[in-house]
């Protein structure tokens, strides 16, 4: 309980910190139990990021990953379409600090290579599932998906059948990508319903009445 | 020509136009390219399409984005297109991904007359 306490301590420290010594460029700063959130709008993500990375309070040195969520069909689409975090881990501190931001669809941010080594496999893997451009970028590139593939995978308006079928041709001795054809129409479920909601909601009519 | 596939064949950092006209013609660039590489293509990928066909088909793809004006998004198309561009020169891609591309025609989002809505649906 005591090192709780102590880690939430430290937590506010560091938050009402840069509340007071970036005012104008921090948006929201979130407790949560294991890491310190820092919502920033994306134009100002690297001036952020070097303050956290080079303050002597903070030294931020490592960039453990970088998280990309596609916010289509849930509440945080008013915001932006895609929300990226960065996650930073603080040696000094013992403490870890998610940065986030909001990008539109097909969007542009400005890489964070320059600060971060790390970030240029992380944002080339970004550009390839998202396709969220990362400008001044040294090296982007396909990083997991074959060459000629259409379209962003981890998009959540992407068909689960994709939209090229491989196969081999034993005639040509080769392997054949043809567009997809689909013996009948892909069948839109509603996944908003979850396991046992309708019974639940007739156990409450029923109580209801 | 063979200093200009060199240049084709070179992979482009993610670069930043500084005004629109140097996007606008990073654009153009691209497309003239794009039409100069078309011998190319048929040699390698051993193609039976008509060169003004290939032509045409290229062009319809740049005409769908001529409404972008913004600096950042045509950055972000050309290089799109520089990238395509390079893996079907460099030989990445194969002679069906090629061929799918000459094959399908793209979706044309301007809007349709009238009367030819009324035509289109004549038999439904």
């Amino acid at each position: 309980m005591k090192e709780y306490k102590n880690e939430l301590k430290v937590k506010v420290n560091l938050g009402e910190n840069l509340r007071m010594s970036i005012p104008g460029l921090v948006k929201k700063v979130m407790y949560k139990t294991k890491y310190l959130e820092i919502q920033v709008e994306k134009e100002k993500v690297i001036p952020v990021l070097k303050y956290l990375k080079e303050s002597s309070k903070y030294q931020c040195k490592m960039l453990l990953d970088i998280v990309c969520i596609d916010c289509l069909n849930i509440e945080e689409i008013k915001i932006g379409r895609f929300k990226i975090i960065y996650v930073l881990n603080s040696i000094y501190n013992n403490c870890r600090i998610h940065l986030s931001t909001y990008v539109e669809n097909n969007g542009i941010i400005e890489t964070t290579s320059s600060l971060y080594e790390s970030s240029v496999w992380l944002e080339r893997e970004i550009w390839d599932m998202f396709g969220i451009y990362f400008e001044k970028h040294p090296d982007l590139r396909r990083i997991l998906t074959d060459y000629g593939f259409v379209g962003y995978p981890l998009k959540k308006d992407f068909p689960i059948t994709g939209y090229l079928e491989v196969y081999y041709d034993v005639v040509d001795k080769k392997i054949i990508y043809k567009p997809i054809e689909l013996m009948q129409e892909y069948r839109n479920y509603n996944f908003g319903a979850v396991w046992g909601d309708y019974e639940r909601k007739v156990y409450l009519e029923n109580i209801i009445k | 020509m063979s200093s200009n596939m060199q240049a084709m064949k070179q992979m482009r950092p993610a670069l930043v136009s500084l005004t629109n006209q140097q996007a606008r013609r990073r654009c153009f660039k691209l497309y003239r390219n794009c039409i100069r590489s078309i011998p190319h293509l048929i040699q390698h990928y051993n193609l039976s399409y008509n060169m003004s066909e290939m032509r045409t088909r290229i062009r319809s793809n740049f005409v769908e984005f001529e409404d972008v004006k913004e600096k950042n998004q045509l950055d972000r198309l050309a290089f799109i297109g520089e990238t395509e561009l390079f893996d079907a020169m460099s030989l990445l891609k194969t002679r069906s991904h090629v061929v799918n591309y000459f094959d399908t025609q793209p979706i044309s989002n301007k809007p349709v007359n009238e009367t030819e809505k009324l035509l289109n649906k004549f038999f439904e």
